[in-house]
């Protein structure tokens, strides 16, 4: 697309699981690209490897085989503590916020670890609840506290405060109803759309793909299709 | 630093946990090292409590005075290190004035004892003494001073400070004669003080007059007599080297007394009141190697109790632990805030350990104690945050929940 950076390719990639007991092929020879400023869905039933394909996006593990470039520099060659600091953010199903830090520390948490001032980390994770709905009144709330939509969102803004060109989402909608899942997938394309990122989700709910610029299907490990 | 003091109070009760675990080990330890101590410190007094007591006797040991011990022997006790507060004397017989040979046994009746410590004379205390000047000097003098008994000085009207005729003969024994007098010299020896002494708890013959060993030394070398002593007796001076003090002793020719050996009066046996002293002291040795040897056991069981309570407290932090990896916290830096995390809480509970066993502990103490722990513990943590380490956080993350 037009004035978008292509910020991910992925060439040729393959992933095994080597568990003590058997040896899984999650994914098998993928290969496309990822540009800002668009919000991708990944579709496919359960164990097509859709979230292996995300978590190797993530930088959690290196694939088997082949490679994956960021910004054309090979993932297997720079520092992938870096990356997910600085260039990726990553929403899960179970959001995985911190049970005992208040949403705000945990909006602050990335900032923290990459050493910004406390008090600005603060101004500025205050600001992104706000941006994503969430009222002051939640700040200081444990996430426990709050429902899934309102913790879903929270995690959000904990992914837009590390200012990451990629957001990565698991399955974001999975545990929310109806409501919550428009608020969450509007607030996706927003990043995508104004704020240039590239927004990556993984879901089986076609109602969410649809709304996606881009939808790849998967199955048994293979990308099937692309469609625009 | 800043998080893991955040953690630290976010999970509480974990933290408390963990604080309580380090204090009873430090506690423990304490107690542990505090016995220790205790016996070591008992050990190295037992000398002072318990001294270990010699003397010379006959071979048989039936006779500890009235005996005859070789020059030889004497210097050589008296140059050896190992020996303390000796106590030795001779014994002799003397008359007032000259006299013939022939007319010895009218007059020899007096028992004349020199001495270089009072303690030679058995029962004889500094206030059965009355002495111009200062007694310790009187017995390391080698000028011709005396201390008479009073029921003498009356009987002959003498006064202190008076200068007397002493006819002195010396003991010799051989096995031939046995016991006899030989004349010695008659030196005009000066009163210096008077002692009221009846008899002595031993049984043995009161002496009548007190004469210093140096005089009788200086007597018995101008009269070219080699002078052996009537009773040598005297301390170890370190009884934990008692085997030392032993092969020394037998270098200088004393042997063990022998129950079954002739009587006779040569002084060439020693006698070592050392029983009590080394059933103390093995005991001791014992107890202090019986808490060496459990002290590996201690450290790995430390070990083991910082292994297992981190692994136990860490287990539900695993998500964690994923999580902040995936935030993209490096592994060894998501390691280094979960182990400063539990140095602190170790410190503290070490900390509280150390203020409440200061009351009855030592400071040295709680300084290896603190060693130990910290270093026992945070190695046990270590390993277990090295298992932590090696968690997928991709399969953490990622599995369906």
């Amino acid at each position: 697309m037009e004035g978008n950076l292509e910020i991910i390719k992925v060439e040729n990639i393959s992933y095994t699981y080597r568990s003590k007991y058997q040896t899984t092929q999650a994914i098998k020879n993928i290969a496309c690209t990822f540009e800002t400023g668009v919000m991708y869905s990944i579709i496919g039933k359960s164990g097509s490897g859709k979230s292996t394909f995300l978590s190797l996006l993530a930088g959690m593990d290196l694939p088997s085989s082949g490679r994956i470039l960021i910004e054309n520099s090979d993932m297997a060659k720079i520092d992938r503590d870096k990356y997910r600091m600085h260039q990726v953010s990553i929403v899960y199903q179970a959001f995985h916020l911190f049970p005992l830090l208040t949403v705000t520390e945990n909006v602050m948490f990335p900032m923290e670890l990459q050493k910004k001032n406390r008090k600005l980390a603060r101004q500025k994770a205050e600001a992104l609840l706000l941006s994503v709905g969430l009222s002051e009144k939640a700040f200081q709330k444990y996430p426990g506290m709050l429902s899934g939509g309102e913790q879903q969102r929270c995690a959000i803004a904990r992914a837009m405060a590390s200012e990451g060109q990629i957001l990565l989402a698991d399955e974001p909608t999975g545990n929310l109803d109806t409501e919550n899942e428009k608020i969450i997938v509007a607030l996706m394309k927003r990043l995508a759309h104004e704020e240039k990122k590239a927004v990556i989700i993984v879901t089986h709910n076609e109602k969410v793909a649809c709304k996606s610029d881009v939808i790849l299907k998967m199955q048994d490990g293979r990308l099937l299709e692309v469609e625009p | 630093m800043h998080i893991a003091i955040q953690n630290i109070i976010r999970n509480r009760k974990k933290s408390f946990i963990t604080v309580v675990i380090c204090f009873l080990l430090t506690a423990a330890f304490h107690i542990y090292f505090g016995n220790m101590k205790s016996n070591k410190e008992q050990l190295q007094s037992l000398p002072e409590r318990i001294p270990v007591y010699c003397q010379i006797t006959n071979p048989s040991g039936s006779r500890s005075t009235g005996i005859s011990i070789d020059r030889n022997i004497t210097e050589g006790l008296l140059n050896s290190p190992h020996i303390k507060n000796a106590v030795y004397g001779v014994r002799m017989i003397g008359g007032i004035g000259n006299f013939s040979l022939e007319e010895w046994e009218q007059n020899l009746t007096l028992c004349v004892e020199a001495v270089n410590d009072l303690n030679g004379i058995p029962g004889l205390t500094w206030e059965d003494i009355q002495l111009d000047g200062d007694a310790d000097d009187f017995f390391h003098s080698s000028e011709p001073v005396c201390i008479v008994r009073n029921s003498l000085m009356e009987k002959n009207n003498w006064k202190a400070g008076q200068e007397i005729p002493l006819n002195l003969w010396y003991y010799d024994y051989d096995d031939i004669e046995g016991i006899h007098g030989i004349p010695l010299e008659v030196p005009d020896v000066k009163i210096a003080g008077s002692m009221d002494y009846l008899s002595t708890e031993t049984g043995q013959m009161p002496p009548d007059i007190l004469l210093p060993i140096g005089l009788a030394d200086a007597i018995y070398r101008r009269q070219e007599v080699p002078l052996q002593m009537s009773f040598f007796s005297f301390y170890v001076a370190d009884p934990l080297q008692l085997n030392a003090f032993k092969e020394e002793m037998k270098s200088l020719g004393l042997t063990e007394k022998n129950g079954t050996a002739r009587d006779s009066y040569q002084g060439s046996a020693l006698t070592v009141q050392d029983m009590v002293f080394i059933s103390l002291a093995e005991n001791l040795q014992e107890t202090i190697r019986i808490f060496k040897s459990f002290f590996g056991v201690i450290c790995i069981t430390i070990l083991g109790v910082g292994y297992i309570a981190s692994t136990l407290l860490m287990a539900s932090r695993e998500k964690e632990f994923a999580l902040m990896r995936a935030q993209g916290a490096g592994k060894m830096q998501c390691i280094k805030i979960l182990w400063l995390e539990q140095l602190c809480l170790a410190l503290t509970g070490i900390i509280i350990g150390d203020i409440t066993c200061l009351a009855f502990q030592n400071m040295d103490i709680a300084l290896i104690t603190d060693i130990v722990i910290a270093g026992g513990y945070m190695s046990g943590c270590t390993l277990a945050l090295s298992r932590i380490g090696r968690i997928k956080t991709m399969q953490l993350l990622f599995r369906a929940e």
